[in-house]
């Protein structure tokens, strides 16, 4: 069955094959060809002329006037300053549902004079030199 | 191999490079196009695959094939496989048949490609595989189906 099939496709071309003869494979063998290491100097030099081109045609000399300079300084001052400036943002801190509830735990601790004030003052005067 | 020597061993083969270029591309760049796949093959005789040159010229027929196109077609986009390339169209191999160029162009190009090598051009499947550099159980693989893809298709558009 395929058969049959493929032997309708080949009766069904109709491209004119040329009959070509020795002289297409003479003319083949007298072909100049260059040779593939002609064709990476080629290349080679190639890429070398766009280099320079590249280099030949980018900037050298200094541009007629710096945006960043003169002027530009108390600009970027003031801008300096202008940057320190925040706009005041009102925050409301709303506790979330995972706050703990629970009460803290520990030890409290609480530091009682021992003596009469001017007592302990007087001893400290002599023990630092202190008059008066 | 000299001159002489090459073309008499390479003499026949020319019917072979003939139809290729015939069925891909123009009736009048055929002689060209041949005498082009002859000049890199004598440039590289000494790497020619012994019994098996005509796969190794089909193979540089595709290249100059390629190349021919670059120059012929502006837009012309590279094939994602060299087997797009090789499958010539239903316009290629001017289709007499309406229901035949109907399944030819509703085949899917890799299935042309196949086809047109074997059915076409009479390629062994052991000279398609070295053609397409695919193993001959993938050619063979690949010839059966297109062959049945094709018998489908055309069915179809037979009624």
């Amino acid at each position: 069955m395929e058969d049959k099939n493929l032997k309708k496709l080949q009766k069904a071309v109709g491209t004119e094959v040329p009959q070509l003869t020795d002289e297409t494979i003479v003319a083949g063998i007298a072909k100049p060809r260059k040779s593939a290491r002609k064709n990476l100097w080629l290349g080679l030099s190639g890429v070398a002329v766009a280099a320079t081109a590249i280099f030949a045609v980018m900037p050298t000399q200094a541009p007629l006037f710096d945006l960043g300079a003169g002027q530009g300084v108390r600009n970027s001052a003031e801008a300096s300053s202008d940057s320190k400036m925040s706009i005041w943002v009102d925050y409301e801190y709303v506790a979330g549902e995972n706050l703990s509830s629970a009460p803290g735990n520990g030890n409290v601790y609480k530091l009682n004079l021992q003596g009469d004030p001017e007592a302990i003052i007087a001893k400290l005067a002599v023990q630092f030199n202190v008059k008066g | 191999m000299d001159s002489r020597e090459f073309t008499e061993h390479y003499r026949a083969y020319l019917p072979a490079i003939a139809k290729f270029f015939a069925y891909r591309a123009s009736s009048s760049d055929v002689e060209e196009l041949a005498a082009e796949v002859f000049s890199i093959a004598w440039q590289k005789r000494d790497k020619a695959p012994q019994d098996h040159e005509l796969p190794w010229l089909y193979r540089i027929a595709n290249n100059v094939l390629l190349n021919h196109r670059r120059k012929v077609k502006r837009n012309f986009t590279l094939p994602i496989l060299d087997t797009d390339l090789i499958a010539p169209s239903a316009d290629d191999l001017v289709l007499e048949s309406v229901t035949v160029r109907q399944a030819w162009e509703k085949l899917k190009v890799a299935d042309r490609s196949i086809l047109a090598l074997t059915a076409l051009e009479g390629l062994s499947l052991e000279d398609v595989a070295l053609t397409l550099k695919i193993s001959k159980n993938a050619a063979t693989i690949r010839s059966h189906r297109a062959k049945k893809n094709f018998s489908e298709i055309l069915k179809e558009f037979e009624g």
